[in-house]
């Protein structure tokens, strides 16, 4: 590896260190403050002030700076990798032109292929119960009681600790399936290669289906931009516009993190 | 001399490189905002613009279409969020994710972070999935808790609250570095802490991993991506050419499964790619840009 490049990783890592440590510095004083508060009854220090930033950032900064510099220098004259490679293409279109091409399908890419349907069935059901879970619970108007009543940071607090565990195993289950799903496709292709080949030596060349622009999409284009302009259209006359104007010319402090 | 116009030759500036660097400069044209520490306050604030670009921004000249989206949807109890939805609508059925290939600001600052030279993480099968992800932060973020709180008549924008790393950037950080908005910092807790992390951990990423953000979290990209199959401008297959030889598919960085399928952004890196000449970036029925060598070959044995 070029030297600037191992550099430049280097610098970078130790900025996102450094970052991290800071934001965990913050975190802690933030925690500390709220038991000083609770213990006291007194107001919370203020944990950002100019002075407290700029004391923050005093020695964060020139490593950042350097990390800048450095970034800049290198991607000017090393530059990034260029080509990005996955080991192996054998998606769904490529086995079913493969298939196309034979007269006789071999049994075992038939097997490979219902093996392939009842994993993603059994992951299918398991999606959609951690789905409809989610779904049920965001669809409960209990959850999202009155704001007077529960203050919003409580609600944005309980959200994870309820979906989180149904979202995870979704994904799960999702990465597991794919994985299978990936291994029996580069299974299924080898066997049917190894049947295209010796129905027709050579070189594998598999133009697929012609699939044109046809009317319907321009029918489906033209319907909805006459859809979209009328929306705008009424949106502009019930006080849409003026909405998204009032809203963009205050600052919303809330929107931008601020409080 | 030779030396630095083979440097320029391998550096310039692609046109989509170009592009991006102007929607950038367009969308945040007030650039005398950052001087004075205010936002920019004329009528072009009305409109909202294709990019997730925070309004709060003192460059911004346009409103977020997603910031926009959340708080119609907060105010939908007073007047039905149609001005944002028929935007959003024409914007992706003109546009689709072309706008997130070459207008987004954050997908350049996203791309310029990538070209830093550190060991890069591939796409594979598990970040396809993960891309998936941006589905629940739309859902979640931007329709279910937005609709819910706006029947209390209580405005909360989620995604903007606790996620947004444009709002962060662009909007936070954009004031606060002003000395004029040195107010600002009292009000600075535990929320925009939690928020500076997430955009330091976005950013992180980034460097890492191509367009992370655009990828796995944007929900934007996700509403674009829903237009993939009616947007008027992007990258097309000519079937009959294509041999389905998966080049395109493997040089390309986003978590693709065909070209213009709902997480191709329309770069055109596959145009040069594909040996079949098969790919071209099209407008509807108008080619807007073919693969060059292609052109000379049938210049030269026409």
């Amino acid at each position: 590896m070029n030297s600037r490049r191992i550099l430049t990783f280097a610098l970078t890592v130790l900025t996102v260190v450094m970052c991290a440590a800071l934001c965990a510095a913050v975190l802690v004083q933030y925690h500390g403050g709220l038991r000083a508060r609770e213990a006291a009854g007194s107001q919370l220090i203020p944990l950002f002030t100019p002075e407290a930033v700029g004391q923050k950032l005093l020695w964060i900064a020139p490593l950042f700076g350097c990390w800048l510099v450095l970034a800049l220098i290198a991607g000017l004259t090393v530059g990034a990798p260029k080509s990005i490679r996955i080991p192996v293409q054998c998606t769904e279109h490529f086995i079913a032109a493969l298939r196309a091409r034979l007269t006789q399908i071999p049994a075992d890419a038939d097997r490979e292929a219902s093996r392939r349907r009842r994993v993603m069935l059994a992951a299918g059901a398991v999606i959609a119960v951690c789905a409809g879970w989610s779904g049920i619970w965001l669809l409960d108007r209990r959850n999202f009681p009155a704001w007077q009543e529960t203050p919003l940071e409580t609600v944005m607090e309980r959200l994870p600790v309820n979906l989180l565990p149904a979202l995870c195993a979704a994904f799960a289950v999702l990465f597991i399936a794919a994985e299978l799903c990936h291994r029996s496709r580069r299974r299924e292709t080898d066997i049917l290669l190894a049947a295209v080949r010796e129905q027709r030596p050579g070189r594998v060349s598999l133009p697929m289906k012609g699939v044109d622009e046809d009317e319907r999409l321009w029918l489906m284009r033209g319907a909805l931009l006459v859809l979209a302009v009328a929306l705008i259209i009424d949106g502009i006359t019930n006080g849409g516009l003026h909405d998204v104007f009032v809203k963009a010319t205050n600052i919303c402090t809330e929107c931008i993190g601020l409080g | 001399m030779a030396k630095m116009k083979e440097w320029w030759l391998a550096h310039r500036p692609t046109t989509r490189r170009l592009v991006q660097l102007y929607a950038a400069l367009l969308q945040n044209a007030h650039l005398r905002g950052f001087v004075d520490g205010e936002i920019y306050k004329g009528k072009a604030k009305s409109v909202c613009v294709p990019g997730l670009n925070c309004y709060s921004c003192p460059a911004a000249v346009g409103a977020c279409p997603l910031g926009s989206l959340q708080n119609a949807i907060a105010a939908q109890a007073e007047r039905p969020a149609f001005y944002v939805v028929g935007t959003l609508l024409l914007f992706g059925l003109a546009l689709g994710r072309v706008i997130c290939g070459w207008l987004c600001p954050l997908g350049l600052i996203q791309e310029l972070l990538h070209k830093v030279p550190t060991p890069k993480v591939r796409k594979n099968r598990f970040t396809r999935i993960l891309s998936w992800l941006k589905y629940v932060i739309l859902a979640v973020f931007v329709l279910i808790i937005p609709f819910w709180y706006s029947l209390q008549r209580y405005p909360v924008p989620a995604f903007c609250k606790y996620i947004c790393p444009a709002g962060t950037l662009e909007g936070a950080v954009g004031l606060l570095s002003n000395e004029a908005n040195a107010d600002l910092f009292g009000m600075l807790g535990i929320l925009f802490t939690r928020k500076f992390i997430i955009l330091a951990l976005i950013l992180t990423a980034c460097v890492f991993v191509y367009r992370a953000f655009c990828r796995f979290l944007c929900p934007l990209g996700a509403i674009y991506g829903l237009f993939a199959r009616v947007a008027l401008l992007g990258v097309r297959v000519d079937r009959l050419s294509c041999t389905g030889c998966g080049a395109c598919v493997r040089s390309c960085p986003m978590d693709i499964m065909r070209v213009g399928d709902h997480e191709c952004i329309h770069c055109g890196k596959c145009i040069d790619v594909c040996p079949e000449k098969a790919i071209e970036l099209k407008a509807g029925r108008l080619t807007l840009k073919g693969p060059q060598i292609a052109l000379t070959k049938r210049g030269e044995n026409p």
